[in-house]
């Protein structure tokens, strides 16, 4: 055992001894992907709209109490405001015609129904009815929020502005415009009105949603592009040099050499993957413009236990990626074929990337029997908080067992040369 | 065909086939819900509430309901919530009804349990059915006037620019032909491309044969291209015949079928070019196999990324988007197999995209004129080389050979950067201070959370806005938790955590001894002692002089067992915490500035450090940094001479005692909560020279004392050389 | 101390790479295997070596065939292997490749530093103990190659082609060195194709072609054999002799 643990030590300190490949390894992978996750968004939408800034909304023929309301809560929201007046509202070309222009933007009108007043007035209106007793008090106006189809996520964001913006507007005028029928005591009571805790547990929903279908693709496969990048160096380039055979020569089993290396590989991997996780974790947490389109919204959160979870179904996984490339390497002659092994798996992982993005099902507990794609999917199960010890003891029970299947048959296969 | 290869290729079609399966079975429910609870706990449940539950047929289980006075205390709801199958708990404020009654803020807090991401959900709709209702139930028992509909209605609507129905099966068959079918092709070329491409030259040279092609009398150029071609057919075969498949089907069609099907061969030749020629410009610039594939992998993920830009915005790009390369060939490609490709388009799309692999050739060639010969040794560049060599001499002078000034014994360690030398000095400390008052703030405000007294306080806190707001918001909440001793403990714990950071930091990093952070010296006991009784007469002597100026009146407070556990807690904490400070700004700085850059240098950028490091307090101005410089400059100069830090650690905490848990004053802006002695500001009090809020320290008192205490030290150590001296 | 015996190697099913060789090494001696390229040499040097399987045939070392994986360890506690293929990692340094290999080689931790110093004394590597093997010559490597590899003195040692590539001076203190190992007893395999190494060194040479032992002996003997009256023409004879094409 102390021969495997100078061998995995040696080769631990062998990766550190060279800068750029502890970067590559450690840092370069994770932090494109952050970048990539961060930038995403924005480039999305420059490329459907063709305008970085997509936070304007067009407003039309504003009531002078919309104004003020801007006015007075200027610097607290991220939208900005570009006031226009139009004539003709009852053409609805008059509308496709600005929001071809403006395909990234959000419009919004405000309407009076049937009588012509103006909708200040008709609010005020509203109101001094209502405290007079009249219960059929009827309010005809209305705010109209635009989005253009086409853009994606732009529905989502007009969802958002209605919550941001429009309610508390809505609140605004209560208090503007109520008159005597404010000042009696027209709220009750609020809910969640200063609430951190809540607060943060509702970002944790949003941020772990969106987690959930970017990070287990983005995990397992910078787990295999490290380990990919290890075993050519570890492996692939000793045995081409022939320090391998030197290694074998020593009073030192295959076994306990490939094991020490196995473990060296598990072990930078495994740190690697938590880098990883560490990283977009930070992602999440510097996105705080939040824009509807994030991949990785504000606020992701982990229990201890989650993280546990996500820790000790990394290690197996990074034992089976070993096994897969040690085995390649092993029977491949040439270092091109090997490479090109190699690199299979990784567009192989890539494609599941993809899929997971666009996945709205939970995976069925068949899913959990497949070696890697379990990973995956139990740091999925994971981030929707909806994990189970017994999905785990599957998803690990079937990694080592496969893991340790293809490490003997790669040993018995090596040793019969 | 290593058996791994076909292991992995099995894996992946089930799992494919898996994911696909369960797109089928949309309408089991199991798909969206799982194993979710649905009791709710109310507590502190009003009478009004039972009555509106009544009145509705609202289902109120009188098991969940529960009387409880700390409305934060989550973690207690979170225990009833696991126990009681409950996945959210609402708190009413315990007099709900007055409130209302009275018109006052009434605030329904609600939690929910982490353990499914549905109860957000969940909570959104029982805010939205039962607390909207209930609203509106105490509105008409109050007689307010409700209408039937809101003051302004909102109307969402999205405004259609395509003419197709998006909902239709001919347009989902239409989207996958433009988005999932280049995006395959568009991968298949990206990956055989990355593996033949990076393979040749790069690899070549690794193995040391591109020598052998350079001397070959054939030209540059050729050699460019000649790869080029080869890696383009590498890439291109599979990704035609995947094409094929698609067409078959198409093509038979019509005439556009079969110009979409040249288009589209035409596109994939262009796009394989292409990316060929981006290969093979960083196959030419990179020296093997590996740090060319590094090298690939960001252009990899940027092509995919523009893919994936691509899928979201098919259909709906600008027209110029059809004349770039790869955007251009994504958009064709799927256009062409519909038959709604546009030829002109396609193009332009092949000059443009022809274009940039002739800019990629031409580059190639220069910089295979420009290095003649590359063929590496070994992996190994020469800037590496020289790397290394740097590396060898710098550890050859692994130590210092003569610090500049040995102080506490320090004899200098491996010389750092500059760079690195000045952020570790200043970020080392703040990072281990913030860390560890971190730690100790948070027990503490989960503590006062679950306190039902500071609920009121808690709620209060909604209003706060602004960063003068925050900050004295923050001072308040300090005062709150000095005053008890449970954060005065853990305060205390926190500031043992720096110091024992401090002395690993010496052990395993820089491999010395504890006597370098000044803690050396002989009859530690006596020197601590004597250093207590210097702290209390320098503070002593502030306090006379606020005295006998006039600016305050000491007064006697009656003391409880409450204050004296506080004044108990309060000398716990300052002992760690004035050895911690010392530690980190004498103790630590003052032997390894003095060693990199002299003993006048580090006694002035210590203290500086000292003086920024307390700017962050309340009520601090330049004459309090000033104040803090000269403390510093002081304690430091003690050291100095001294040989060790006891004393300054010792005057430190006698000098924090007796201001904050003694005299009643202010502590560099914390105003201490439980006192012997209260301090009563008289009304011509100066601020200039008390120091206002951020006590003594801020005031000129203390420049007085300070300088007085210095030039004293100057002069007996210049009449006396032995003065403090070691032994 | 090395007993080879009727060894046949086939890569392929059709192809015969070594075909039946029988040869014995006895402790003190050194045995040249020479012969052109492509005769098989570092097959039959690499299964000695233990590093390949023979198809048939047997091969004891020190008494032990290598069976099981237990009698493939103690062979290896008792083989040196050295061949000029191996290139070291480039970023190490000899001292941490020594401590690695020492580890390995279950020399006491306390004596490490002393068996560092005389080894690397006797090549001359101390002063380059601390820089990376890139910055090396590659006589310097090929030493540090022989320290390492010679680390756990073993009594057979195997030299495939060890002064290839090398100037006369290292050749020279290699050739020393190896002089050194044979009066320590020690029973020594050396492949090459030079032959004035071959006949220098050599007290039994064994002569490759295409798998086979053509002539075995000494230098003298291999001259009277042939009756050629230099060993190069004897070489050529045995060559033209028994190569088919």
């Amino acid at each position: 055992m102390r021969k495997v643990f100078i061998i995995a030590t040696w080769e631990i300190k062998k990766i550190f001894t060279n800068w750029k490949k502890a970067l590559a390894i450690f840092l370069l992978p994770a932090a494109l992907m952050m970048g990539a996750l961060n930038l995403f968004p924005a480039l999305i939408n420059y490329l459907a709209t063709g305008a970085w800034n997509s936070n304007t909304i067009i407003v039309i023929n504003s009531p002078e109490s919309f104004k003020e309301y801007v006015e007075e809560t200027d610097g607290t929201t991220v939208y900005k405001y570009e006031f226009i007046s139009m004539d003709d509202l009852s053409d609805p070309d008059n509308i496709k015609i600005l929001s071809e222009k403006n395909k990234s933007s959000l419009m919004i009108g405000f309407f009076v129904e049937k009588n012509g007043n103006k909708f200040d007035n008709e609010i005020r209106h509203y109101y001094s009815d209502l405290s007079e007793g009249n219960k059929d008090a009827k309010s005809n106006a209305y705010v109209e929020i635009c989005y253009n189809e086409s853009v994606p996520g732009l529905e989502t964001k007009a969802e958002q502005f209605q919550e941001t913006v429009i309610t508390p507007y809505g609140d605004y005028l209560l208090d503007t415009l109520g008159g005597s029928y404010a000042s009696s005591g027209i709220t009750p009571f609020t809910t969640n009105g200063f609430n951190p805790i809540g607060k943060m547990l509702d970002y944790r929903t949003s941020a772990n949603q969106g987690a959930s279908r970017v990070i287990p693709g983005i995990m397992v496969l910078l787990m295999y592009y490290c380990t990919y990048s290890l075993v050519s160096d570890i492996f692939a380039a000793e045995k081409e040099r022939g320090f391998y055979n030197k290694l074998i020569l020593s009073p030192v089993s295959r076994k306990n050499i490939l094991t020490g290396k196995l473990l060296a590989i598990m072990g930078i991997v495994s740190v690697s993957a938590i880098v990883t996780l560490l990283m977009m974790f930070i992602s999440s947490w510097i996105n705080t413009s939040n824009d509807a389109m994030s991949l990785l919204p504000f606020g992701m959160w982990l229990t201890p236990m989650q993280v546990v979870y996500i820790i000790i179904q990394i290690i197996p996984a990074a034992l089976l990626m070993g096994a897969i490339t040690i085995n390649i390497v092993f029977n491949t002659e040439k270092i091109q074929d090997t490479i090109m092994c190699l690199q299979y798996p990784l567009v192989l992982f890539l494609f599941e990337f993809f899929i997971q993005m666009f996945r709205w099902t939970r995976p069925l507990t068949l899913e959990f029997f497949v070696p890697l794609h379990n990973t995956a999917q139990f740091t999925r199960d994971v981030f929707m908080s909806e994990e189970h010890w017994w999905r785990a003891l599957i998803t690990i029970t079937v990694n080592t067992i496969l893991a340790l299947h293809i490490i003997k048959k790669t040993l018995r296969k090596e040793l019969s040369k | 065909m290593p058996n791994a290869i076909l292991h992995i290729s099995v894996q992946f079609i089930v799992a494919i086939s898996l994911m696909f399966f369960t797109f089928g079975l949309w309408w089991l429910r199991w798909f969206y819900v799982g194993d979710e609870v649905y009791n709710v706990i109310m507590v502190n449940t009003p009478q009004s509430y039972t009555e509106y539950a009544k009145e509705n047929e609202i289902f109120i289980n009188k098991n969940l309901m529960r009387t409880w006075d700390a409305n934060y205390d989550y973690i207690t709801f979170g225990r009833w919530m696991r126990s009681d199958d409950a996945y959210m708990t609402v708190v009413f404020p315990s007099n709900f009804d007055e409130l209302v009654e009275s018109g006052e803020d009434a605030d329904i807090l609600t939690y929910y349990r982490t353990n499914s991401l549905e109860y957000m959900y969940y909570k959104e709709d029982f805010i939205k059915n039962e607390l909207e209702g209930y609203k509106q139930y105490i509105k008409e028992q109050k007689g307010i006037t409700i209408a039937e509909s809101g003051a302004v209605g909102t109307n969402i609507y999205g405004i259609s620019t395509s003419k197709e129905d998006i909902h239709s099966a001919a347009y989902f068959t239409k989207m996958f032909a433009r988005t999932f079918i280049p995006l395959v092709a568009f991968i298949i070329v990206l990956y055989l491309s990355m593996s033949s491409g990076t393979n040749v030259i790069a690899g070549e040279k690794e193995r040391g044969t591109f020598a052998a092609i350079l001397m070959s009398p054939a030209k540059r150029v050729n050699i460019v291209i000649g790869n080029i071609l080869g890696v383009t057919i590498k890439a291109l075969i599979p990704s035609v015949i995947f094409l094929l498949l698609v067409f078959i089907p198409t093509t038979y069609r019509s005439l556009s079928g079969v110009i979409g099907f040249f288009s589209v061969f035409l596109l994939l030749i262009s796009l394989g070019i292409f990316i060929a020629s981006i290969t093979i410009l960083i196959s030419v610039l990179n020296d093997s196999v590996v740090s060319a594939q590094t090298a690939f992998l960001p252009i990899f993920l940027v092509m995919v990324a523009v893919c994936v830009t691509c899928i979201q915005s098919v259909g709906e790009a600008a027209n110029f988007y059809y004349m770039l390369p790869v955007y251009g060939h994504f958009y064709g490609i799927g256009d062409n197999i519909i038959g709604e490709g546009n030829i002109l388009n396609t193009i332009i799309c092949l000059i443009t995209s022809g274009l940039f692999s002739y800019l990629c050739i031409y580059i190639s060639e220069k910089l295979l004129h420009m290095e003649r010969f590359t063929v590496s040794g070994n992996q190994i560049t020469d800037k590496e080389i020289r790397r290394a060599a740097k590396l060898v001499e710098e550890q050859s002078h692994d130590y210092v050979s003569k610090p500049r000034a040995t102080i506490f014994d320090f004899k200098g360690t491996k010389r750092i950067p500059t760079l690195s030398f000045f952020s570790d000095q200043i970020v080392y400390p703040l990072v281990v201070l913030s860390i560890f008052q971190l730690l100790a703030l948070i027990p503490t405000a989960i503590m006062y959370m679950r306190k039902p007294e500071y609920s009121q306080f808690i709620y209060s806190l909604k209003d706060v806005s602004g960063v003068p707001e925050v900050i004295s918001k923050s001072f308040e909440i300090m005062a709150i938790f000095l005053g008890d001793p449970a954060f005065l403990i853990f305060m205390s714990i926190g500031y043992m955590g720096i110091i024992i950071t401090y002395f690993l930091r010496v052990k395993y990093k820089e491999k010395g001894s504890y006597i370098t952070l000044g803690l050396g010296g002989t009859n530690k006991l006596r020197n601590y002692a004597k250093g207590l009784a210097l702290g209390l007469l320098l503070m002593g002597s502030v306090y006379l002089v606020l005295i006998i100026t006039g600016q305050l009146t000491p007064s006697m407070p009656t003391l409880t067992a409450g204050n004296i556990l506080t004044i108990f807690a309060g000398i716990l904490m300052w002992l760690p915490q004035g050895a911690a400070e010392e530690v980190m700004f004498r103790g630590f700085m003052l032997p390894r500035q003095g060693a990199r850059y002299g003993t006048k240098f580090a006694l002035i950028f210590s203290s500086v450090l000292f003086a920024g490091f307390h700017s962050m307090n309340v009520g601090f101005t330049p004459l309090a940094f000033i104040n803090l410089f000269l403390i510093a400059f002081f304690f430091a100069l003690l050291d100095l001479y001294a040989g060790h830090i006891w004393y300054s650690c010792a005057a430190h905490t006698m000098w924090n005692f007796l201001q904050g848990n003694v005299f009643g004053l202010q502590v560099s802006g914390n105003q201490g909560a439980a006192t012997l002695l209260t301090a009563n500001y008289t009304s011509n009090a100066k601020d200039i020279i008390t120091g206002g809020a951020f006590g003594p320290e801020g005031g000129l008192a203390v420049t007085f004392v300070t300088i007085v205490a210095i030039v004293i030290l100057v002069v007996i150590k210049r009449r006396n050389k032995h003065f403090l001296h070691q032994n | 101390m090395i007993k080879v015996t009727d060894v046949h190697k086939s890569y392929t099913k059709n192809t015969e790479t070594v075909k039946g060789v029988s040869f014995e090494v006895k402790p003190g001696t050194v045995f040249g295997l020479l012969g052109p390229n492509g005769a098989g040499k570092t097959t039959l040097m690499q299964m000695v070596a233990t590093l390949l399987k023979p198809s048939s045939g047997s091969i004891e070392i020190c008494g032990i065939t290598a069976n099981t994986e237990k009698d493939l360890l103690e062979i290896h506690k008792r083989i040196g292997f050295l061949t000029t293929e191996v290139k070291l990692d480039p970023l190490s340094t000899p001292n941490k490749l020594y401590d690695f290999f020492a580890r390995l080689y279950d020399i006491p931790e306390d004596s490490i530093s002393a068996c560092k110093k005389v080894s690397f004394d006797r090549f001359g590597i101390g002063p380059f103990a601390d820089k990376r093997i890139v910055e090396l010559s590659t006589g310097m490597k090929q030493k540090v190659s022989i320290a390492i590899s010679l680390i756990h003195e073993p009594p057979v040692v195997i030299f495939d082609e060890p002064t290839n590539g090398l100037d006369i001076l290292t050749s020279k203190q290699v050739s020393d060195y190896l002089l050194e190992l044979k009066e320590k007893n020690r029973a020594i395999i050396l492949s090459t194709h030079i032959f004035s190494v071959a006949e220098s060194l050599c007290d039994d040479i064994a002569i490759l072609i295409d798998g086979r032992i053509a002539a075995q002996g000494t230098t003298t003997e291999l001259m009277a054999q042939t009756s050629t009256s230099t060993f190069e023409d004897a070489f050529f004879k045995l060559y033209t002799e028994n190569h088919k094409e």
